[in-house]
């Protein structure tokens, strides 16, 4: 699940809100990306992967969801 | 407004595809995606596996293969197309820059699991991203409208009933949207219960628009169960055993090896996820596969193949670094990833529906039910490029339709009550309940009459007394409870539908309580219609053999 979006890095390009899946990201007033519905997140690291300045950390491991055991 | 020869909704292989092909025969075309179109949806995270018919192959065989795989169920002149077609759409691939893996000028390839003789060509790094790109470059260059954020919702119609267009509104800002078009292609995939598999997220919303707006919908009893690492991500559970992994029981014991003692570790997933279900419902789980007992040799494939590329170097090094494990070093548990419905709307071998003005490609529409590694890209590529053709023909020779403003009124009323409710039930929660009721394995994994039963009776509840007070305050609840409707609808119709079907088919549909395949009664498919009622009208559907090559025997 996304974890961070370093502030001081994002340069606020935007291209994570972009592309994210789950439409996790917004820019917010300041041009900066924000994590905005992290519960959402779909744990692709297309942002982590796409990001220019490395600003974005997700963890791997995803929300717990019902199981089938 | 906007105004459009082709609408086409889902931006993913069947909808870039179709984009292409219907830009290419000279309408003008829009294609919109609820996210962003070439990097949402299933086709982006694909492993980019792609069944091909080369020239020197034989293409009985292969349809054979496929026919044998999906027990019969299957649209056999589809299958015969799909192949038909995919050196030419391979060509074409290339012509827009993508490259498959190639060995002394001859194509690599991997005979497809479940097969004798389907071969799997790989685009170079082993993944579909790369392709969806392209593909998206290319549609823009052929002048393709792309409307990125705006989620579909309703498909509008004419007095007569006839599709001309969809209704949508913008994901980001409250923007309503009416695109008018003669032709709509719904390619948006068939939609899932968010499991906790990645590709689990999509939410498949058009067969249940065109259910609602009267289409016919096949095959609602059958759904695609993966297998996946319990807390994180994994691609290539096929091609694990490939390389010689094995799957255990939490004795260690290499149970597939007493489930099916010729395939093993592989026989088709499905047959895995009902015996690990099994082994688990005996006492006898975790199950795992075992990579602790792959030599050096085995990881080094893998690695190659699955982990050189993409996302996995990352989530390989933070599970290193920051949970203390290498996911190809220690064994992990693993578990089924609900991972889509595989019922789909109706459709003739032309990508047409049962209502006119609309067609469907992709996952969208019935592809058969065996979830084959590569059947999926090549037979969304084939119908995206076959519905492309005949949405652009259909559009030719058809005027502008009058769309009924009062249904489209009334349709935008019931999409935005949810704001307006004070209820007290939140789309997120109405989903949990619904996974709780379906993930379990003895529901729609091991079935049973009883235990489906029990499922469909908390559905409907959830249905009757939690849907209608479903609130939403913001637009992205609103998508939610809309997106949450439709699994309920789904789950409705897949649990009725597997308690019709009263027989096993071991690759694909395994009924506890009646373990045999019954050819007499069950060799045909279930098609559900919106009655007049409104309820759920399930009928059967001969399977017509007597017009396909292969019969059984």
């Amino acid at each position: 699940m996304i974890r961070n979006i370093d502030q001081m890095a994002c340069v606020g390009c935007g291209i994570c809100e972009m592309i994210c899946p789950g439409d996790v990201i917004l820019m917010d007033d300041r041009e900066k990306a924000r994590i905005v519905y992290a519960k959402d997140c779909w744990t692709c690291f297309s942002c982590e992967m796409t990001c220019p300045v490395k600003a974005i950390d997700v963890h791997p491991f995803r929300k717990p969801k019902p199981m089938a055991w | 407004m906007i105004e459009t020869d082709i609408l086409i909704v889902g931006g993913g292989f069947g909808g870039l595809w179709a984009a292409l092909r219907a830009a290419e025969c000279g309408g003008s075309v829009t294609l919109v995606d609820k996210s962003f179109a070439g990097k949402s949806g299933h086709s982006y995270f694909a492993g980019g596996a792609m069944m091909v018919l080369l020239p020197e192959d034989d293409l009985d065989e292969h349809v054979h293969d496929i026919v044998v795989g999906n027990e019969w169920l299957v649209d056999q002149e589809m299958v015969s197309a799909v192949f038909a077609s995919s050196y030419a759409r391979l060509k074409d691939l290339e012509h827009f820059g993508i490259s498959f893996r190639k060995s002394g000028g001859q194509y690599v390839w991997t005979k497809a699991r479940g097969t004798h003789h389907v071969k799997n060509l790989w685009p170079e790094n082993a993944t579909a991203a790369d392709e969806v790109t392209l593909l998206r470059k290319a549609a823009l260059s052929r002048g393709v409208r792309i409307v990125n954020h705006v989620y579909i919702y309703e498909l509008a119609k004419d007095e007569q009933g006839r599709v001309c267009g969809a209704l949508g509104i913008g994901v980001r800002e409250s923007r309503d949207f009416f695109f008018k078009a003669k032709s709509t292609i719904l390619a948006t995939n068939s939609g899932s219960y968010r499991g906790h598999h990645l590709a689990c997220e999509l939410q498949g919303t058009g067969p249940f628009m065109a259910y609602d707006a009267g289409a016919a919908i096949k095959n609602p009893e059958f759904h695609y169960v993966n297998i996946r690492p319990a807390k994180h991500e994994i691609e290539g559970s096929g091609i694990l055993p490939a390389v010689g992994a094995r799957w255990k029981n939490a004795k260690g014991l290499h149970f597939m090896k007493t489930y099916d003692p010729v395939l093993q570790d592989r026989a088709p997933v499905y047959k895995i996820i009902v015996a690990a279900a099994k082994e688990a419902l005996s006492g006898h789980a975790p199950i795992f596969i075992d990579v602790e007992g792959m030599t050096e040799e085995e990881r080094e494939r893998f690695h190659i193949l699955q982990v050189s590329h993409g996302w996995m170097p990352i989530l390989f090094q933070k599970c290193e670094r920051e949970e203390g494990y290498h996911p190809l070093q220690t064994n992990i548990e693993w578990q089924p990833a609900y991972e889509s419905n595989k019922l789909g709307i109706s459709c003739d071998i032309n990508c047409r529906t049962s209502l006119e003005g609309l067609f469907a490609a992709g996952m969208a529409r019935t592809l058969g039910i065996n979830s084959f590694t590569g059947w999926s890209i090549a037979s969304c590529i084939w119908s995206g490029y076959t519905a492309g053709e005949s949405a652009y023909h259909y559009a030719r020779n058809t005027l502008w339709r009058h769309e009924d403003w009062a249904y489209l009124r009334e349709r935008r009323r019931v999409f935005f009550e949810p704001l307006e409710r004070d209820g007290d039930s939140e789309p997120d929660d109405l989903v949990y309940e619904l996974q709780k009721t379906l993930f379990p394995a003895d529901v729609l994994i091991i079935m049973s009459e009883i235990k489906l039963q029990e499922a469909l009776e908390r559905v409907i509840y959830l249905k009757r007394e939690k849907m209608g007070c479903m609130r939403a305050s913001t637009m992205r609840d609103l998508i939610k409870a809309r997106e949450t409707q439709t699994m309920v609808l789904s789950a409705e119709m897949t649990l009725r539908a597997s308690i019709m079907r009263k027989e096993t088919r071991e690759n694909i549909f395994y009924r506890e309580d009646y373990p045999n395949p019954d050819n007499a009664k069950w060799l045909k498919w279930i098609v559900v219609q919106k009655g007049s009622d409104g309820d759920i009208k399930f009928s059967t559907e001969d399977i017509p053999f007597d017009k396909y090559k292969f019969r059984p025997r």
